[in-house]
């Protein structure tokens, strides 16, 4: 027998029972719910860093035929998309910051 | 007919993928045709088997893609008397194999945080209608834990009597591609005793799709 004094797990079980942390890890819809968002990689948590810097992910729905245009454009430049896209982004929010100061 | 037994628990560590090789092993020394389905990304029970020699029986199908699981238990099935299915410590992957389940064998250690984990895939399990037996792995028969733990499992469900005992010899024989039972030592006896006896009452809970 080991020196520890007795330990009731079902009374520890429910000690806890109106937790909500409980309610939710503790039930198929909860815990479901609680993956997915663990293993959503479009919530702009940091996914990548490379020497220079670090990026994002930014999940933003835009029409197809901008983002065909965006491909063609890779494809003709040869530039990342991540330069383009950040290179308009930069472009658009200076001007909206100029316009307010 | 084939009998799918899924090995699942919300929780890593409790002793899945070593009871899988384990009860894969001696089903197989025991005469019957096995696969096992590793669907756990960490890919621990088909390592395993590799370590083991890739042998025909038990034989070994990975589905390491969701959308693949499906389709690999039923063709594991179609090569075997028995397909035993080891999952990750989630509930991804796990919703899908419990609909193809004869039984869902939970193994729990003696533990609070095992316990507290249990919940979900109980609703699952019981909202596909399919039969789940808990199996208290790693514990010693001297914890006071072992029959608190037993106790509080009781309140959820079948406890089965048979539990599995902490030896060395499973997380050893595991690096070697065998099992506990089958390393030549005095106390893997023990070991081969206990698996020997689950996989009696699993096998027997599987092939009449008990309800638990």
């Amino acid at each position: 027998m080991g020196d520890i004094g007795p330990v009731d797990l079902k009374a520890a079980l429910r000690a806890q029972l109106g937790s909500q942390r409980r309610k939710v890890s503790g039930s198929a819809s909860g815990r479901r719910a609680l993956e997915r968002e663990a293993n959503n990689p479009h919530d702009a948590r940091l996914t990548r860093g490379t020497p220079r810097s670090t990026t994002v992910q930014l999940n933003v729905e835009i029409p197809e035929d901008l983002k065909q245009r965006l491909v063609n454009e890779v494809r003709a430049s040869g530039d990342r998309m991540v330069l383009i896209v950040s290179r308009a982004l930069i472009a658009e929010l200076e001007k909206r910051e100029a316009a307010r100061a | 007919m084939t009998k799918t037994i899924v090995v699942a628990a919300c929780k890593g560590g409790s002793g899945k993928t070593t009871l899988c090789a384990a009860l894969a092993a001696h089903a197989s020394s025991a005469g019957q045709r096995v696969s096992i389905v590793d669907a756990d990304p960490q890919q621990s029970l088909g390592l395993w088997y590799e370590r083991r020699g890739w042998p025909e029986n038990p034989g070994c199908f990975s589905a390491a893609d969701e959308h693949d699981l499906r389709g690999t238990i039923a063709k594991a099935c179609t090569e075997a008397d028995w397909v035993i299915v080891d999952l990750p410590g989630s509930l991804m992957r796990t919703d899908i194999a419990i609909r193809h389940a004869d039984l869902i064998l939970i193994p729990v250690r003696a533990s609070m945080l095992d316990l507290e984990a249990v919940n979900p895939i109980c609703e699952v399990g019981d909202e596909a209608g399919v039969a789940r037996v808990f199996v208290v792995n790693a514990a010693d028969k001297d914890w006071k834990l072992l029959g608190s733990a037993m106790d509080a499992l009781g309140e959820l469900g079948t406890v089965l009597p048979e539990t599995i005992r902490y030896h060395e010899g499973h997380p050893a024989a595991m690096a070697i591609g065998q099992t506990a039972a089958e390393l030549k030592s005095p106390s893997s006896r023990i070991a081969k005793t206990e698996i020997t006896a689950l996989w009696a009452a699993v096998s027997k809970r599987a092939a009449r799709k008990a309800r638990a």
